[in-house]
């Protein structure tokens, strides 16, 4: 009984191993999703270490003579308002940017699967009831509301990512609902009941399973919606402008009316920043969603 | 299901969403630190005499126990009265009714054309799929959609306002049109409405390809699709007749989870244009720490959301009548 059960360990996780090969050797054949997967692992590394690759302090303000200077030898991006180094901003608010997009992403990503496993799960007029309090949140207002929560809110770090996060989850709970509906349909979870199973098992070890490739993908998808909202929150002035964030920047751009005076090294960098940030997680949400939906692949 | 019972309970549950989002709204308000009377002197009412917050006091019934403040909030946002604006003194719903005309223009022309670019991208994308034109729908999309519309704004008014100067840096009509005719008044209008639209549009247009690309590609993956090719139909008659009525019904409802995107490309687009619309007054809340304009703009976007969603379903329901069931 023992030696069984450590075969049956041994294949599960060579089966995995083989599983992440085989899913490792088609993500790599995708060259664009290849080459967003190095732009989010360069992006990590920078915001992880900003201060190697930033030529200056990002806070250092200047002389007035250095004010809103064109990018030259010494300022590669130009400098802003105050005479400080653009470049060095831009590197600096990885940091933040990235830090606040992944949180709100866990944050609504959590929130989204347990509400997608637990009212689709459940059966009955327990099941029922569930199902309609979910509907009602399902369709709240996610933009309006994030803007209500930030604005109440004292602005930090944390707050923004607790705006965004707690009211972007709706989405994921809708997917991962309708993933569980149908999965606990399926003949080898009525099985694993009639053998006794308890509900907590079943969730975690036949349906969570089934739902995390999509789980997965909207993490990536959540990420992309809080670096826009992060943007968006720090433009309406609303995100925590003692951090540099790329938002910030584009709030500072905005407010001291750099597009106006020509001051285009002013807003583009940290803007075409999250453009590509933005690009990078949709090619590897691409990848992944062609390992995961065979049927994409079989057209060519 | 009858449609009508279908209907009705999507109504109820329309409803139950709408007073979900203003109880969030009146618990947020009660749960961070300091009363609310200190939370509103924070979000603007410094500006305020003594005798105007004992009035405010009175208005949120602030001096009461919680559930009756509740429910005098209720009954204030369902008559409409949200009191009146810190920084302009005068009542928030005639502020806003003075706006909503200019951002249904904006919203209005920006929703058509962005739909009429978007259909046509994805089409043309979702059709040629792996060829050349899908690649250049793709990236144009792409691109747009991952740029903040206000930043699209911004770059709109660098190039085509101040280093090519064409069009106005914003506003919706130039100060001293304001008393001329009405043709010129009308020309100037539409002037300063050309950036706004085309940062608008374009934003959107990208959106609205990627989904209509997305769900085209998966009808044509299937079998009855084979079937139709395999009759010998010709392209057009497929893509009329087979893909795109099955594609329109999930695109629909995408467009409709995606409405929140309208609320925030309507807040940035008018903030960067400072065109005078609904949006721009989010904006000037936050800007002037106005509660009751932020009061009264999230009653509303709240409302346009909600009814989209509902809008969205009822059509769904119509055109597809197996969700009733």
């Amino acid at each position: 009984m023992k030696n069984n059960t450590i075969v049956s360990i041994n294949r599960s996780t060579r089966t995995m191993k083989d599983k992440f090969t085989k899913n490792w050797l088609l993500f790599k054949e995708n060259k664009i999703a290849l080459l967003g997967l190095f732009i989010i692992i360069g992006l990590l590394v920078i915001s992880l270490i900003p201060s190697i690759f930033s030529p200056y302090n990002p806070k250092t303000r200047g002389p007035s003579e250095t004010h809103y200077n064109p990018p030259s030898f010494e300022h590669p991006l130009g400098t802003d308002d105050e005479g400080k180094d653009l470049i060095s901003l831009v590197i600096h608010g990885t940091r933040t940017t990235l830090l606040i997009s992944f949180s709100a992403a866990l944050l609504a990503v959590i929130i989204g699967t347990f509400t997608g496993l637990v009212s689709g799960f459940y059966g009955g007029i327990k099941g029922e009831m569930l199902m309609r309090i979910t509907d009602i949140f399902l369709v709240l207002p996610t933009i309006p509301l994030m803007i209500i929560f930030a604005a109440t809110l004292k602005p930090s770090i944390w707050n923004v990512s607790l705006a965004i996060g707690l009211t972007s989850w709706t989405q994921t709970a809708r997917i991962v609902r309708s993933q569980t509906l149908t999965v606990k349909e399926r003949v080898y979870v009525h099985r694993a009941r009639t053998l006794g199973c308890s509900d907590t098992r079943i969730i975690s070890k036949y349906i969570l399973p089934a739902a995390l490739p999509l789980v997965i993908a909207q993490f990536i998808l959540s990420i992309n919606f809080a670096i826009a909202s992060e943007a968006f929150l720090s433009f309406l002035g609303l995100g925590d402008l003692s951090q540099i964030s790329w938002g910030s920047i584009l709030f500072f751009a905005f407010s001291f009316g750099a597009f106006t005076i020509g001051a285009y090294w002013y807003f583009l960098p940290p803007g075409i920043c999250i453009i590509i940030t933005i690009l990078a997680f949709t090619a590897v949400s691409q990848g992944l969603d062609e390992i995961f939906n065979p049927r994409l692949r079989k057209i060519y | 299901l009858e449609l009508k019972t279908y209907i009705f309970s999507r109504a109820l549950q329309s409803v139950a969403t709408f007073f979900a989002a203003l109880t969030i709204v009146f618990f947020l308000f009660r749960i961070v630190p300091g009363d609310p009377v200190s939370l509103l002197v924070r979000l603007g009412a410094q500006s305020l005499t003594a005798e105007e917050i004992h009035a405010l006091k009175i208005t949120f019934g602030l001096d009461r126990p919680l559930y009756q403040q509740y429910f005098i909030y209720l009954l204030n946002i369902l008559q409409l009265n949200f009191g009146k604006s810190f920084f302009y003194r005068i009542p928030v719903t005639e502020l806003f009714f003075n706006r909503l005309g200019n951002t249904i223009i904006l919203v209005g022309t920006g929703t058509i054309l962005s739909i009429l670019i978007g259909l046509t991208l994805g089409v043309v994308a979702g059709w040629f799929r792996g060829r050349k034109q899908d690649h250049s729908a793709m990236i144009f999309s792409l691109l747009f959609y991952s740029m903040p519309s206000f930043w699209i704004g911004m770059v709109f008014i660098y190039l085509l306002a101040i280093t090519i100067p064409i069009f106005p840096t914003g506003d919706i009509i130039s100060a001293r049109l304001i008393a001329a005719d009405g043709l010129t008044k009308t020309l100037d209008i539409l002037r300063h409405l050309m950036l706004p639209l085309l940062t608008y549009s374009l934003g959107f247009a990208g959106q609205y390809a990627l989904i209509l690309r997305n769900t085209l590609t998966g009808v044509l993956a299937e079998d009855y699709i084979l079937t139709a090719k395999a009759k010998g139909l010709t392209d057009i008659q497929i893509l009329k007749d087979h893909a795109l009525k099955n594609a329109s019904l999930p695109t629909i409802t995408l467009v409709a989870i995606n409405i929140g995107f309208v609320v925030l490309g309507t807040i940035s687009i008018e903030t960067v244009f400072n065109w005078p619309g609904v949006g721009r007054l989010v904006y000037e809340s936050i800007f002037y720490r106005d509660f009751p304009i932020l009061q009264g703009t999230f009653v509303f976007f709240t409302v346009f959301m909600i009814l989209a969603n509902f809008i969205a379903d009822l059509l769904y329901a119509i055109l597809d009548p197996r969700v009733r069931l």
